[in-house]
């Protein structure tokens, strides 16, 4: 797989895995919990990876574009209002990757 | 707290006491080790590619990553890490928890240049920093978003 491919998985992968443990511990269903704990092991086999092939000063940065498909969810999916405060964060995180990304 | 008093963090440990302070520290601390021992055990295993992976080979894979001392010193402190992290996260304000993921990035750098020997150009520790710096604009409005509105407390 390409490395935009690994990053897009690792950062997929958890924020379902997140949702999949937060809404299953509410709830106490067992099912649900498992599904989590099976997303945030693919996320981390994608992340160890990308860890076999790139230094890590490049991975770890990399995967901070998931804070950018957060917001862009946010705005474009669950239609919630943000903060022109969180559209500064998130414009100087994309720029941030993008910097971090050519370097690779 | 207002936002831009998460910024002046010099006097945290006074203020949110010895023993949150030191879970923070262990939060940072688990993850930035956590990431490095991964790192240069990953590095050891060689690069995993997708021709590896016939049954056969992905078991010897499999194994090699599984008996990498550095692999395993790594997932245990990352596990460690979301243990932390998650008691944090239940327990402590929110406006500690969350901005402190800013630094980790820029600590997780500063280890895989200083330990792990990476050479790191101007260009990546600047988009690096830029990644740092509005990691805290974004936390720091999602703690806004979720206080409590003025008028909603009596």
């Amino acid at each position: 797989m390409t490395w935009w491919g690994l990053v897009l998985l690792v950062i997929l992968a958890d924020t379902a895995g997140n949702l999949c443990l937060a809404r299953g511990m509410r709830r106490g269903t067992v099912a649900v919990v498992a599904l989590g704990v099976v997303c945030m092991t693919v996320s981390f086999s994608a992340f160890a990876t990308l860890l076999s092939r790139h230094d890590l000063s490049l991975v770890l940065p990399a995967t901070a574009a998931g804070y950018v498909l957060n917001t862009l969810g946010a705005v474009g999916v669950l239609k919630e209002r943000v903060t022109s405060r969180r559209w500064l964060g998130t414009a100087l995180i994309g720029l941030g990757v993008a910097l971090v990304s050519l370097t690779a | 707290m207002r936002p831009e008093a998460l910024l002046s963090s010099s006097n945290l440990g006074a203020a949110v006491g010895l023993r949150t302070a030191a879970l923070l520290a262990a939060i940072v601390a688990l993850e930035v080790v956590g990431n490095g021992c991964l790192s240069r055990g990953m590095r050891q295993v060689g690069p995993v590619v997708g021709a590896v992976l016939t049954p056969p080979r992905l078991m010897a894979l499999a194994g090699r990553i599984g008996t990498n001392p550095w692999v395993v010193v790594g997932v245990a402190a990352l596990l460690g890490y979301f243990v932390c992290y998650l008691t944090a996260l239940s327990r402590l304000d929110l406006s500690y928890v969350l901005p402190m993921a800013a630094s980790s990035y820029l600590l997780t750098s500063g280890v895989a240049w200083a330990v792990l020997g990476e050479r790191i150009s101007p260009l990546r520790w600047l988009g690096t920093g830029l990644i740092a710096v509005g990691l805290v604009f974004v936390q720091t409005s999602t703690l806004a978003s979720r206080a409590p509105k003025p008028e909603a407390s009596p």
